[in-house]
């Protein structure tokens, strides 16, 4: 290196010294390739959300100068039914948590958990899975306590678990809106509600390094649905040691049963056994489990499952489980302190299986791949009553004997419903309203429940109302006069009759669509009420993703949609600020190109070359304070303008 | 969501090189703050992209190929608004503050080349990259980096950087 080039390498030196990072802990990255995978991940979905806005004429598209808001519904659309299908790329459901009467939720991605690595939302249902809704600010929690969403326990009311087996946990009372998230000091096995009441137990498991010879800890813990994980107390069980594995099924009325694999006594390994309980674990019943046949065997109970007329189902599998694929022997009991008998094999298939019951005849098993199978007849018979799949989750049962699991079908996320040995029903998931059902609205009849929203009909007007929450892609379909046909391809003009809009609709913004609204029945939205704090768009973040927020002290913040990225990326507003976007997309001698802009469920507006619009209303009369995305075509799948309400 | 695995992996790469990152690219765009955005945002490209790293060690390499052409790219925005200095000193003095002038100064004419050339001396005076990593980096060849290294240089001389370094020590190289 010449003296030139070593001098200047110390002053880079020097120079480089002033530059200290801030934001070295990272806290920046989880939201930020969040958004990214996110934004990637709908890119079909935006493109198609582009393409149907042409179907609803003039109701989007402004391409001249300020544009008021929100815009005057369009008199008479032009739908066409040979509109471009729209693209919807698959989506898989990784976990789904039911309470008994079939409300809970699921986690949806554009990956199969545990196997991929992707973005998770969760999803809401009414139904036990039939269908699954979206949920406005139910980003799975993230960070370095979230667990891998691959299980979700639903309970109480709104309380939901998610967490994987291992000592990560988050949970949410309000039924996904805001989580809570911890890391337990020993490794979560399984958590159940109790179906009658706001029980829940946890059991954990401890394991050391000597835990082959001298078995793991096991505590069994008790809460109330949404009490802090870490302030659960700890139950008696008969044994506080396992080799084996240890799992857990609760019933009404307090009963209860715990199958542990090898448990420790006297210093020994012994073998299997179930405890039951019928005093939500005052007093254990024990009875032996004959997983372990002969001495060369090396059996253990993996799951087990209380039926609801008192039967006792116990799954076992060759080896510990995750390792290898498994071959399955049921067995069945007829209640607390009566002998276990044989139920049945099935062959080896996944690594994991999980046992559902709802009689002393009729129950299901399950591998995480391969058909699920059911037996009508105590485990004389086994049959597929799905059709085999990649991935199968474990099988719940609701007390009328519904059973259910996720899975795949044709390569899609789908929830499995059925009862007894009569073939499953699969319930593919559908991306943000852009499922089948939309593709000809004039088969939908009033009370159908849609994919994704609902359907509210009375004898003067049908209306269809369906929104993605995380998108804000918003559908209204009615025989009014304030309808638009965002998003639905196939629509015909018959739709479009002249008949008054339900005021409860006209007056209400659709861009303030409360996400929060508790559904009625039949999956039904409640009216939202513009009273509501719900009214306010919720944030999409808490901070922005941008390393460097701007302001604009007149009364309106621009953004402008240069080429590569917005400017500024983020604005930081005032509540009285005003939402100006300007296309500038032929900035530095680039050509230029018309953009969309979606912006807090607003409908979405078409910018020409150098137009700009203008969002009418002060910021703060419609968004809640937070990070909102700015939606610019032009940075399709890299990121937009951010808008940072402050107050 | 996070998901453990590959972002547990990334996220240790990012933690133990985060900082030094924001040094080369606040360089790159003369702004500690740029600098940071830059990083985070070819960071986050970088994520991305980090199960389809086959050698997760080029990483860092790739993340800085990505910093050079995002740099490249912001140079045009009106709202990164670089800041160069415009005073340069009048000579090299003694004084404690001559430290701090002459960095600062320096952060000046850096933001005057030419956006290949700045990319070439932080690459290589900075990062202290060889000319074949940082041909690799820029993805230009050797022989390009060497003459664009020479045009920085020359520039910089122009602006009176080296006068401390004496001709007889010029003419030893």
């Amino acid at each position: 290196m010449t003296p030139e080039e070593q001098r200047l390498a110390e002053l880079l030196g020097q120079l480089g010294e002033r530059h200290v990072a801030t934001g070295t802990d990272g806290a920046w990255l989880g939201p930020q390739v969040r958004r990214a995978r996110r934004r990637r991940s709908l890119a079909a979905a935006a493109v198609a959300a582009v393409a149907v806005v042409a179907i609803a004429g003039g109701v989007a598209a402004t391409t001249g100068g300020p544009q008021a808001e929100p815009p005057p519904p369009a008199s008479s659309p032009t739908a066409s039914p040979s509109a471009s299908p729209a693209v919807v790329e698959p989506l898989f459901v990784s976990a789904i948590g039911v309470r008994p009467d079939g409300s809970g939720a699921a986690v949806v991605g554009p990956c199969q958990l545990p196997r991929g690595t992707c973005e998770q939302t969760m999803r809401r249902t009414a139904n036990a899975g039939k269908t699954l809704d979206a949920m406005a600010r139910a980003d799975l929690p993230v960070g370095p306590r979230a667990p891998v969403p691959t299980r979700v326990t639903a309970a109480g009311r709104f309380v939901l678990y998610v967490w994987q087996p291992g000592p990560l946990i988050a949970w949410s009372a309000d039924n996904g809106n805001t989580w809570k998230q911890a890391g337990l000091d020993s490794s979560i096995v399984d958590i159940d509600p109790a179906p009658d009441t706001d029980s829940v137990w946890m059991m954990t498991r401890a394991c050391s390094a000597t835990a082959r010879s001298t078995g793991c800890e096991l505590r069994l813990l008790s809460g109330r649905a949404g009490q802090d994980p870490r302030s659960f107390r700890a139950l008696d069980l008969p044994v506080s040691l396992s080799v084996g594995p240890v799992s857990m099924s609760r019933g009404a009325g307090g009963r209860a049963a715990v199958a542990v694999g090898r448990p420790v006594t006297g210093g020994a390994a012994a073998s299997d056994v179930v405890y039951t309980t019928n005093d939500d674990g005052g007093t254990w019943t024990r009875q032996d489990l004959p997983c372990q046949q002969t001495p060369a065997d090396y059996w253990l109970p993996v799951d087990v499952s209380l039926a609801s007329d008192g039967s006792v189902w116990a799954l076992c599998a060759e080896g510990t489980g995750g390792a290898g694929v498994l071959r399955k022997r049921m067995y069945v009991s007829d209640g607390p302190g009566v002998a276990f008998r044989a139920a049945g094999s099935l062959p080896a298939r996944g690594t994991s299986a999980s046992i559902g019951a709802a009689s002393r005849t009729t129950a299901w098993v399950s591998a995480d791949q391969g058909p699920v199978m059911g037996t009508a007849d105590g485990g004389r018979t086994w049959t597929a009553v799905t059709g085999d799949s990649a991935f199968v989750g474990p099988v719940q049962v609701l007390p009328d004997g519904t059973a259910l699991a996720a899975g795949q079908v044709d390569g899609h996320g789908a929830v499995w419903i059925g009862t007894g040995t009569a073939r499953w029903t699969a319930h593919p998931v559908h991306g943000p309203n852009l499922g089948p059902e939309f593709s000809d609205c004039n088969a939908l009849q009033p009370g159908d429940d849609l994919d994704y929203g609902s359907l509210n009909c009375n004898a003067d007007q049908v209306v269809v109302r369906t929104i993605d929450c995380s998108t804000g892609i918003y559908v209204h379909l009615g025989r009014g006069n304030n309808g638009d046909l965002e998003g639905i391809t196939g629509v015909t003009p018959t739709w479009r009759a002249a008949e008054p809009v339900d005021p409860r609709y006209g007056r209400t913004p659709y861009a303030f669509h409360n996400c929060f609204e508790e559904e009625a029945g039949g999956g039904a939205f409640v009216t939202p009420s513009p009273q509501a704090s719900g009214d306010l768009w919720p944030a999409t973040h808490d901070l922005p993703a941008a390393g460097v927020c701007g302001t604009d002290p007149g009364p309106f913040a621009t953004i402008e949609a240069n080429p590569d990225v917005p400017a500024p990326r983020c604005q930081i507003v005032r509540p009285d600020q005003r939402l100006r976007v300007r296309n500038t997309t032929d900035r530095f001698n680039q050509a230029g190109e018309v953009i969309t802009v979606q912006f807090a469920g607003y409908p979405t507006r078409t910018l020409a070359i150098g137009a700009e619009t203008v969002f009418d209303r002060p910021m703060g009369d419609y968004l809640a304070p937070g990070v909102h995305d700015v939606h610019l075509s032009v940075y399709r799948g890299s990121g937009g303008g951010e808008i940072w309400l402050k107050e | 969501v996070r998901v453990v695995g590959e972002d547990e992996e990334f996220a240790a790469f990012m933690r133990g090189r985060y900082a030094a990152l924001v040094r080369a690219g606040s360089l790159l765009v003369g702004d500690t703050a740029a600098g940071e955005d830059l990083v985070q945002t070819a960071l986050t490209k970088t994520a991305l992209r980090w199960g389809r790293l086959a050698d997760k060690g080029a990483a860092e390499a790739y993340t800085r190929t990505t910093m050079v052409r995002l740099a490249g790219r912001w140079g045009r925005r009106k709202w990164v608004g670089e800041r160069p200095v415009a005073v340069l000193p009048e000579g090299i003095t003694p004084d404690p503050t001559a430290r701090m002038d002459t960095a600062d100064a320096l952060a000046g004419a850096l933001s005057r080349l030419p956006h290949q050339q700045r990319a070439v001396v932080v690459l290589r005076y900075y990062e202290q990259l060889s000319e074949q990593e940082t041909a690799a980096v820029l993805g230009c060849s050797v022989g390009t980096v060497k003459s664009r290294a020479s045009r920085a240089l020359a520039a910089l001389r122009a602006d009176g950087f080296f006068s401390d370094v004496s001709p007889a020590e010029e003419r030893g190289r």
